[in-house]
């Protein structure tokens, strides 16, 4: 009864506040914008079309280069145009003077001297710009295995030979004992386990906040003394925790809907870094389910701990201090959890899984990307619940002595107070 | 059917805020806590609602030692007034009735009865931090006694109340005492204690050094105190051996239609000085208007008792 009532008021006036509305609405702007991002970047990039102007003695590099630089850009155009000009020894300069004046004036994007007179072994890229890993790398790649090609068939092989030589080697990767069968599986569950890595990072330091901005917020407005008359600290602090939860919980809810809503609507995938595309219909449901256990089980252990805390500080200009080592626990467990994406099985992740302050995250993560044995996940679980309950009874006991403590806070004090009360 | 505090004591640390304090208060009786500041009212309070324990000693409310499951049917005001913030009014009343295990039509009754009794009007449907500190108060009192507890627990109620609100909660304190509910109250305002309890007790330093009825503890010192006010001079009182220059306050004021001044003036009466030996000469030195003998007040007794020894 008492759980219920308190239950309702946490839930209802937080679900009221301006701040959650507003975050709530920014989320899904981002969203938004993280679905519609590809693209846009498409366009972006669609106005990189380089038009380049070729000198060049013979009138052979150009086709040559027209040939292989084929790629298109996103709206369906060629990404390379060009255009050549021949001249010899005599014209050279001439000619080299009015392309780059063309250059300068923006008529073209780049000039290529190809073996000029005075240089007959280089090629010289003329441009406004530092290019750096753009077209000039691409034509400069083009015009190596050009010459490669041309200095190998000088010393006398055949084309078939030259065939022989350049055929790719079969590299084929097969894993074995792994959920993820192909490489690009197992790439979608790391940027799975990526997203939802972050979502749970995130949520915990400001659920977590909020929890401990709940209780300060009853320590600082002096209601703490109303209420530990009236009900079990243990039930307010449930009802705060739980309360909040739900909160994040709606939340989430908002935020996955419209993201998978977004995801399914465009049916190719959303690809957050190029090349690596999410695609709703090949996320495990299982991996799900788990995430949803670890986002439980990690909200409630390090929110009992911010519900502790909260309860030793008097003034809301304090909490934020107070918090501060736990904010660098989740981080620091945050970053552990990046290195399990590429190395899960290494020893010190898989000993470090079991921590309950890491095991949220590292676990979750193992079990999406490595071969986690079922007791190992069931013992990751008993003893990140075990903690749990261990922590909510110590915190408990510091809510129901924190009423008392205004000013100082110190650990010794606390502990002497548990004991007094 | 009482609340009984038996040889209670506690510490902080080395700081030792109770000291063997028995109080016995009868159901249906107005308590007065007094005490000077930091005496241990709040600690004792706080004993009593369970909040925090005695190191030894019992409190038992209807012969159970208290408890959360006790202190869940006690009303409490306590000196730190605490409302959520940034919560509704009428929203927060109806919570607090809901979790002290009010129905909700009940709790809507309730609250819809004493918000205007106690004249909050638009004030229900603000934010408890928009409103003034005695508006505060008042909502903070409203939910304290709205499961009609049957011990009442109030830690200063009237600090801070214009006059209009103390006459609201005077009349709302002696509705709940003829309903035969227990109210336990501290105040520093002693007029307040002596118009509204049946008994008090007086605690300093954690100890009790008075308990008893209003009258009673007035009588505590001994003390007779004279009331005069007269037309004419008062010479005459040095023959008494009082001292002219120390009497308590003397005021002169002139009177409608009358050319002489009338002096008011209240003093000790000496050891072995009989009062009408005053009066007799009071008469014969002017016109009397008022003699009057009577007990301390009980502002005095306090100061007396808790100033004297310090």
């Amino acid at each position: 009864m008492g759980l219920m009532v308190l239950l309702k008021r946490e839930f209802g006036e937080r679900v009221r506040n301006k701040t959650f509305i507003v975050s709530t609405i920014f989320g899904l702007v981002v969203i938004l914008g993280i679905s519609f991002a590809p693209s846009i970047m498409d366009k972006i990039k669609s106005a990189d079309k380089a038009q380049i102007t070729i000198l060049e003695q013979t009138g052979q590099v150009t086709p040559y280069l027209d040939a292989q630089l084929q790629s298109k850009l996103p709206n369906g155009e060629r990404e390379f145009s060009f255009q050549t000009v021949v001249a010899n020894s005599s014209d050279w300069a001439d000619q080299k003077k009015v392309l780059l004046e063309k250059l300068l004036a923006g008529e073209t994007s780049a000039v290529l001297e190809i073996t000029p007179p005075d240089a007959p072994d280089s090629v010289i890229w003329h441009s406004k710009k530092i290019d750096l890993g753009g077209a000039s790398t691409k034509v400069q790649a083009a015009l190596q295995q050009m010459t490669t090609q041309q200095r190998i068939k000088d010393s006398g092989l055949s084309q078939p030979q030259l065939t022989a030589i350049f055929t790719p080697l079969n590299f084929d990767m097969q894993t074995e004992g792994l959920k993820a069968s192909s490489k690009e599986q197992q790439t979608q569950n790391m940027i799975l386990v990526y997203i939802l890595l972050f979502m749970l990072y995130f949520s915990l330091i400001v659920y977590g906040m909020y929890v401990a901005n709940g209780v300060v917020e009853e320590k600082s407005s002096r209601v703490m003394e109303m209420m530990i008359s009236t009900v079990k600290p243990t039930t307010m602090m449930a009802a705060k925790i739980l309360g909040i939860g739900a909160v994040g919980l709606l939340q989430y809810f908002v935020w996955i809907g419209a993201g998978l809503g977004l995801l399914s609507l465009k049916g190719k995938g959303i690809s957050i870094i190029p090349g690596m595309t999410l695609q709703v219909t090949t996320i495990e449901p299982l991996y799900l389910l788990y995430f949803g256990i670890f986002f439980i089980l990690g909200f409630l252990l390090y929110a009992s701990m911010y519900a502790g805390i909260g309860a030793m500080v008097s003034r809301p200009e304090d909490t934020n201090q107070a918090v501060g080592p736990m904010t660098f626990l989740i981080i620091a467990a945050f970053m552990l959890a990046m290195l399990s994406l590429y190395s899960p099985d290494n020893p010190w992740i898989v000993g470090l899984s079991y921590v309950p302050f890491f095991t949220p995250m590292l676990l979750f993560s193992r079990i999406v990307l490595t071969h986690v044995s079922t007791l190992g996940i069931v013992v990751g679980i008993l003893d990140l619940v075990l903690a749990i309950l261990l922590l909510m009874w110590i915190a408990g006991k510091m809510y129901r002595v924190g009423v008392l403590m205004y000013g100082k806070v110190s650990w010794r004090n606390m502990i002497r107070l548990v004991r007094d009360r | 059917m009482s609340l009984n505090l038996i040889s209670v004591n506690k510490s902080f640390g080395a700081k030792r805020v109770i000291e063997d304090l028995n109080l016995c208060i009868p159901k249906g009786e107005v308590f007065g806590f007094l005490g000077p500041n930091g005496a241990g009212k709040t600690t004792t309070m706080r004993m009593i609602l369970d909040i925090i324990r005695p190191d030894r000693g019992q409190i038992t409310w209807q012969d159970k030692i208290v408890s959360l499951a006790t202190a869940r049917s006690f009303g409490y005001l306590p000196e730190e007034r605490g409302l959520y913030p940034k919560m509704m009014v009428a929203d927060q009343m109806h919570f607090f009735a809901r979790l002290r295990g009010l129905s909700k039509v009940e709790a809507k009754k309730r609250i819809g009865y004493w918000s205007e009794r106690f004249q909050l009007g638009e004030l229900v449907k603000k934010k408890a931090n928009e409103l003034s500190k005695g508006n505060q108060q008042k909502i903070q009192f409203i939910i304290a006694i709205l499961h009609q507890p049957e011990l009442l627990i109030l830690d200063e109620p009237f600090s801070g109340l214009d006059p209009v609100n103390v006459e609201l909660l005077k009349s709302a304190f002696r509705d709940l005492s003829k309903e035969g509910r227990t109210i336990l109250f501290s105040s520093h305002r002693m007029e307040h204690i002596e118009e509204l309890c049946d008994s008090l007790c007086l605690i300093k330093e954690g100890k009790l050094i008075a308990k008893g009825s209003v009258g009673s503890i007035k009588r505590l010192t001994g003390r007779q105190i004279i009331r005069l006010s007269m037309v004419g001079s008062l010479d005459f009182l040095q023959d008494f051996s009082i001292d002219l220059a120390k009497l308590r306050s003397t005021i002169s004021k002139p009177e409608e239609g009358v050319t002489q001044a009338v002096t008011e003036v209240e003093f000790d009466l000496p050891n072995g000085i009989d009062p009408q030996a005053i009066l007799q000469k009071a008469i014969e030195q002017g016109q009397v208007k008022r003699f009057e003998i009577g007990d301390p007040s009980l502002n005095e007794v306090f100061i007396t008792l808790v100033g004297g020894n310090a």
